[in-house]
This record gives C-alpha cells, structure tokens and sequence, in this order.
C-alpha cells in the first residue's frame, strides 16, 4: 500500500492560476453553502419527514453531492482543492472524535444499563470478526497479491471491520408507531449505538497508530514507536481537554466565547494529532474524554451547542467522502462490500433480538425498529475519510467507495419495512375508524 | 372571576439553571410573588433526541439543560420595575421575557 499523506502534504497546488483559483471558490460556495442549508429551519422542517430523515441519517444526499461535484461528476472540487480545504476538514473530523468522547462521562455511563454493554460490544467483537475476515480475505486474494502483509493490510482490513460495528442512531424514520415502548427502544439503540461509535474510533485509531509512513510511503508496523505514540497522544489529548475544560467554565454561557474555545480545542487536538502523524479522531476523542469528566459541573448548554452542528459536520465530510469516492470498485471492491453487508446481516439482527426481545413490549416488537442495528453509521464514513486523508492510495479509496455502498445497501431493507408498516398500521387505523363508524 | 384591564401574563424563560436564580430573586424584588415555574428544553434539543448522528449515547443524558419557563400573573405596575432588573443582568442570564394583556382570569388570586 503505497501511498501519498493527503493531510500532510498540504504545500504544492497553488500552480493553477486563474482557474484553479475559481475552483476554490466554487468549493468554498458549495462547502459553506450545504454547512448554512444545515443549520436552516426548512432542512429541520424536512428531516420531519420519514423517508428524508432516514435519507439524511444515511449520509447518502451529501455523498451523491459529493461525488457530483468531484472528480467523478463536474470537476469543480479534486485533490488539490481537498488539500486547500485542509485545517477545516481535519477540524471537522476532530469536531466528530470530540462529539464521540463527550459522550463518555462516567457518570453518564454509570447510568447505562448492564445490557446495553453486552449488546453494543459483543456487536462490536463478532461485526469486526466477520467483516475484517472477509476484508483480509479479499485484500491478500485481489489487492495486494504477493505483498499482503500486517503493515499492508492492518489499517485497511480494521477499517472494514470498524465500519462493519454499530449502526445508525437514527430512529425517527424507524418509528412508526409513538408509544412509550418504541420509545424506549429507541433509546437503547441510541446508547449501543454511542458505545460503538467510541470502540469502532478508538480501534481504528489504535490501529493507524500501530502503522509509520516511511518517507517513501511505504508502510512500516512499528510497535515499540505506537507505544510512545500513544502515550503521548493521551497526554497531549489530557493536556488539551484539561485546559479547554477551564477555558469553557471560564466563557459559560457566553455563545461566541464557547465558540471560540471550542473550535480552538477541536482544531488543536486534530491538528497536533495529523502533524504528529496520528489518528484525526482518536487524540479528540480522548481530548472530548477528558472534557466531559474532568470537572463536577456538567457542561450542559455545551453539549447541545456542539450538538446542534453535528449535522453541519456530517454533511461536510459526507460530501468529502463523495468527493473522494472512486465509483468502479469491480470484483474486489464487491467482495468488501459483501463482506460489510455479511457482517450486519448474521450479527445485527440476531443480537438485537436477543437483547430487546426480553425488555421491550407491546408496539415495540412489531416496529421495524427491531431491524434499525442493520442500518450502518454515518461514522463509518468519517472513519474511512479520516484513513484515506491520511494514507491516499487507490487501496484506501477503493475501501471508502466499498463502504459507502454497503451503507447504501445496508439502508434500503430497514426503510423498506419501514415503510410496509407504516401502510399496515394506516391500515388498522382506517378499520378501526370504519368499525367505529 | 375578575375583570382587570391592567393585568399582564407574563411568560419568562430562564435558558440556565444560573439564569434563573437571579430571575427569582428580581420577580421578588418587585413584588411577585406567585408563578408557576415548568422544567423546558429547546426545540433544538428536541430535533437533535430524534436525529443524532454520531452521539447516540446522548439518548441517556438528562434532556433537560437547565432552562426554565416562568408564567405569571401581575399587575401591569409591576412590568417597568422588572424591565429595569432584568436590564442589569449580565446578558448571558436575561431571560426571554413575553408580557400580554389579560382580558379576563379566574381560580386565584393575582399577585397584586
């Protein structure tokens, strides 16, 4: 897997003059247009609607954007303009690695059910076990024929595997029915959810550590440098967060000064982390660890100001990941996807069965709710993002195209029964309606 | 039942448990002293509990954020000296302050 550092090699591409000039512009329009579109009230308004919301959920209408307008579609954004787009894509995947960490407070966790644990990492285990076998398997029979080998295929098969954990938070499209009990379902799977994306993170960024860039590209496994290398990403990620957690008691409430002290956080942690070559999410994450437990008072008006752009992040990097796909994957991208899908077919509906079956009642076991854990994770995106940034090769772009598809296909059976009950219960309501008349 | 034109129903909407202790102490400041206070949340809380997107994990974290809404009935007096103490909040602890009048009020008392 040789491979070029589209996050460090930032020099070079102000060679286009003119043109290139407009193309940055046009970029910039389009990246700060869809980032205002998703703070408007007509896209709340839109997300009301089910099939919507579980299209944005998906991630799918900022990858199609996307890919529109890369190089696969109109040309108007390519590599170079990813490269000049830099800190703000690197603050945005630090912005997601935080977001994931903040959820980590211990006494939030403390609050989370014994069953939710077991759910969310037996899921985490057995997704990872299937999908990043299948990826192995795949990667030393097509990619690298002759040259598969642990540095080779390390950070691309934990990718696939990563991606294969969790599932979508999203329930609104899955609800058809507003009872206490769907309700509670859909809490559950919220929180197993949140436990995943943090172990899906965590792994990945472990993994990408465990893997240097020699100056020629090739990839080396050097253990005993991962070591330092993760210590210190957890002292500079403690550092930061202690720091960023005293500058937030100091600003409050004041909404620009929180702002301010949170995009110089999100910025810092990414951007020590790509400059010191590691993971873009694993330092914020733990950095976002750090902010939610050090301190007794909870930062609550912070959690939903930086909650509240989580989509304006999605659909930015949702858009990168368009940008960066490479639609002709052929047979070997196919079997990722298959082996993706495998994953989430024998692992998702199986466990979630098991684990609500015996705690959820009523209207919640005849909701399509029970097949949301098929729907895959906008994350899975960010994470495949975050590794082609970092290790550009057709390899690694290959396994993000292979990702996005298999989310796409993950998207459709869930929807689809979604959908078929919401006709039944419209149904039930209008023989209810007419017995009564 | 009473008919009193120089009623006012006042609607206060503290946005932080810190913004609403100086509220408290200012409606007692000028004389109110009956209301009815209702633990909110935003609507912003409420779309983001239906659509997360990365931190589904919130799903378990209290969905309040501290905010509250005040609903009161005073006399129209009352109004200019609250204004005035609210004026001298912080800007960051003012609350959201809606004043209409009332036509007609029945089942208690008014404060003034």
């Amino acid at each position: 897997m040789r491979s070029t550092c589209l996050l460090l090699c930032a020099s070079s591409s102000a060679s286009g003059g003119g043109m290139e000039a407009l193309r940055v512009f046009a970029a910039a329009v389009i990246v700060v247009g869809f980032g205002l579109l998703a703070t408007t009230a007509v896209f709340s308004r839109l997300q009301r609607n089910r099939f919507v919301a579980a299209l944005i959920a998906g991630g799918l209408p900022a990858v199609a954007t996307g890919w529109a307008i890369g190089p696969g579609g109109l040309n108007v954004v390519d590599d170079s303009t990813v490269l000049l787009l830099r800190p703000l894509l690197v603050a945005c995947l630090g912005w997601v690695g935080v977001i994931v960490g903040m959820q980590l407070r211990a006494s939030l966790l403390a609050t989370v059910p014994p069953l939710l644990w077991r759910w969310a990492l037996t899921d985490s285990v057995l997704s990872a076990a299937i999908a990043g076998t299948g990826a192995a398997a795949v990667l030393s029979w097509w990619f690298l024929p002759g040259s598969f080998g642990i540095e080779t295929a390390l950070v691309p098969t934990t990718l696939v595997a990563c991606a294969a954990m969790g599932w979508s938070p999203e329930t609104r499209s899955m609800r058809v029915v507003l009872t206490p009990s769907t309700q509670q379902m859909a809490m559950l799977i919220q929180g197993a959810s949140g436990i995943a994306a943090a172990v899906a993170v965590a792994v990945l960024g472990v993994a990408a550590q465990l893997i240097r860039l020699q100056p020629d590209g090739t990839p080396v496994l050097d253990l005993r440098t991962a070591v330092v290398d993760l210590a210190l990403t957890a002292a500079t990620a403690a550092a930061l967060g202690v720091a960023a957690r005293h500058l937030l008691g100091l600003a409050r409430r004041k909404r620009g000064a929180l702002l301010v002290v949170f995009l110089g956080t999100v910025a810092a942690a990414a951007g020590i982390a790509v400059d010191l070559g590691f993971s873009p999410l694993l330092l914020p994450l733990l950095c976002g660890v750090m902010i939610a437990n050090f301190g007794r008072e909870r930062l609550a008006s912070f959690e939903l100001f930086i909650m509240r752009a989580e989509h304006v992040v999605a659909l930015l990097l949702g858009l990168l990941a368009g940008v960066l796909l490479t639609p002709r994957i052929g047979l070997p991208g196919t079997g990722l996807v298959v082996a993706i899908l495998a994953a989430r077919i024998l692992v998702k509906p199986v466990l979630a069965r098991r684990t609500l079956g015996p705690v959820t009642h009523g209207d919640a076991n005849r909701s399509p709710l029970r097949f949301a854990p098929l729907r895959q994770s906008q994350l899975s995106y960010v994470l495949a993002v975050s590794v082609v940034l970092a290790y550009d090769a057709p390899l690694t772009r290959t396994v993000l195209t292979a990702i996005v598809f298999a989310g796409a296909a993950s998207d459709a059976v869930p929807l689809i029964l979604g959908f078929r009950r919401h006709r039944e219960v419209a149904q039930e309501r209008r023989s209810v309606a007419g017995a009564e008349a | 039942m009473g008919e009193r034109t120089d009623m006012r129903l006042l609607v206060l909407i503290a946005r932080s448990e810190a913004a609403f202790d100086p509220l408290v102490t200012g409606l007692l400041d000028v004389g109110i002293s009956g209301a009815t206070v209702v633990e909110s949340r935003g609507l912003a809380a409420v779309l983001r509990q239906d659509l997360p997107i990365f931190a589904g994990l919130a799903a378990f974290l209290p969905q309040t954020t501290g905010s509250r809404v005040v609903i009161s009935l005073c006399g129209a007096d009352r109004l200019e000296a609250l204004r005035a103490y609210v004026a001298e909040l912080p800007p960051g602890d003012r609350p959201l302050a809606i004043a209409l009048p009332v036509d007609s009020f029945f089942g208690l008392e008014p404060t003034s």
